[in-house]
């Protein structure tokens, strides 16, 4: 059991505390650290936000057998779910890495 | 600017240019640091020859703390020659340096512009016929493509896999080469990078047909390139510059990552794609294929995901920029899905394809 709050809401406030109390302080040469600290800040917090939601993708060593097929040809063909596979598992990274680049 | 002291013995800086001038004496009168990498220093001199008239140069050296990198200064001193009497807008090479300054250095006439590509493609005041600057950039490629091996400055390039003259061998096309690159590196990642996979499957079954071997900028994209109100006024970062097929170098230029947001101009974010044909066409004499193009443009994205990763595993190496190498990678994912979907693996309503211009 752990202790709230949890490490994802931790990141957030800090985040929250960087940018709008931290950040007008510091000289403008050490802004863009400071963004940098932010942007890691926020996909750690949605990394592990989404680490405690079950996920739809094929755990690692099934994305090795995978890409096996994939070299193959096995997924030329109209294999829609293969390539399902993949277009979700990289809207999965995006929602975690940059959610706005995520299409609609 | 910067205005921080330059690391290096002025005096023999000094005795330096006067070797390389012919003059009696030459001072330095203003030296300001620009702005750039961690791995060079770019200094703006403003040199004053005895009886001369003053001079604006740019001093391009190792950074004191040198680590590995892809060019010399001397590799890169000799690419700018190369593709500055090819007619190429650079910044003139003047002089390579010696062991005065105790690290390794060149001199280069200064371009005046900016190059910083977010400010480029939002400020209409810089370069302000935009469809003229496309066209021009077409123009600029087309003569660095003219470059083509053998060429003896060159040889600290990996040799095109050219046939032999006998036909003994029949040598390996630009993209062959370059894909067995990028599945030599994801072979050897700790991640499987499926879509990555995905996207070098997809090359390796639709490689060009027709392919050349010339000399390529291989990093020419906005940012890389400066520019005045009036237009360009020089091609910069020659690091990654390389034998390749041509069109890889319209290719990344085109290539939807690079657009800075302007998704809607094609040619880097700056302008059409028709403009940027225009100008490479009419210089060249080729006529250029639409799909041969759409095929390096993937291939950049590929490229660029690659790269980021590699600076990405830096991170344990470099602590100073850890954080900005290890944030690289998770520009992966952004690429990963336009890959997909530049080779159909998505809901088909958001599928790409390859952009015919409008001549």
């Amino acid at each position: 059991m752990r202790i709230d709050p949890s490490g994802a809401e931790l990141l957030a406030l800090s985040r929250t505390a960087v940018l709008e109390e931290l950040l007008p302080l510091l000289p403008a040469s050490a802004h863009y650290t400071a963004r940098m600290v932010c942007n890691a800040m926020a996909i750690a917090q949605r990394q592990l936000q989404a680490a405690a939601a079950p996920g739809a993708t094929l755990p690692v060593t099934d994305w090795q057998a995978f890409t096996q097929a994939m070299d193959a040809g096995q997924l030329d063909g109209p294999d829609a779910a293969g390539r399902q596979q993949l277009w979700q598992l990289t809207c999965e990274q995006l929602a975690e890495s940059d959610p706005k680049a995520l299409p609609g | 600017m910067s205005a921080q002291t330059p690391g290096w013995d002025a005096a023999a800086l000094e005795r330096f240019l006067c070797r390389c001038t012919g003059a009696s004496a030459v001072a330095v009168v203003q030296a300001h640091r620009l702005s750039g990498g961690a791995i060079q220093e770019n200094w703006w001199l403003q040199l004053q020859p005895a009886g001369g008239e003053l001079l604006d140069v740019v001093l391009r050296c190792d950074a004191a703390s040198r680590v590995a990198e892809s060019r010399s200064r001397a590799e890169e001193f000799a690419l700018l020659q190369v593709a500055f009497e090819a007619g190429v807008t650079v910044p003139e090479p003047l002089w390579l340096g010696d062991d005065s300054l105790g690290r390794d250095f060149f001199i280069m006439r200064k371009a005046d512009g900016v190059g910083a590509g977010h400010r480029l493609v939002k400020d209409p005041t810089l370069a302000r016929d935009r469809e003229a600057l496309a066209e021009q950039i077409g123009r600029e490629m087309a003569r660095l493509h003219r470059v083509r091996p053998p060429e003896s400055r060159l040889g600290f390039l990996p040799a095109p896999a050219l046939p032999a003259p006998d036909l003994s061998t029949s040598g390996d096309s630009p993209s062959t080469v370059g894909l067995r690159q990028c599945r030599d590196f994801l072979d050897q990642h700790p991640q499987p990078q499926p879509a990555l996979r995905w996207a070098l499957h997809w090359l390796e079954q639709h490689q060009p047909r027709w392919q050349d071997w010339t000399l390529t900028h291989r990093d020419w994209r906005t940012g890389n390139y400066l520019v005045n109100e009036q237009g360009l006024t020089a091609v910069l970062d020659w690091e990654f510059a390389a034998w390749s097929d041509p069109m890889e170098d319209l290719g990344w230029f085109c290539a939807r990552c690079w657009r800075f947001g302007q998704d809607h101009l094609e040619a880097g974010g700056i302008g059409s794609r028709a403009a940027l044909y225009r100008g490479y066409e009419d210089t060249s004499g080729l006529r250029i294929d639409p799909a041969t193009v759409y095929f390096w443009e993937v291939y950049a994205h590929l490229r660029w995901a690659i790269i980021a990763l590699q600076q990405a595993s830096r991170r344990h190496a470099d602590r100073e920029h850890a954080l900005e190498l290890g944030l690289t990678a998770h520009i992966v994912p952004k690429l990963a899905l336009e890959l997909l979907r530049m080779t159909g693996a998505c809901p088909p309503e958001l599928a790409r394809q390859a952009a015919t211009p409008t001549h």
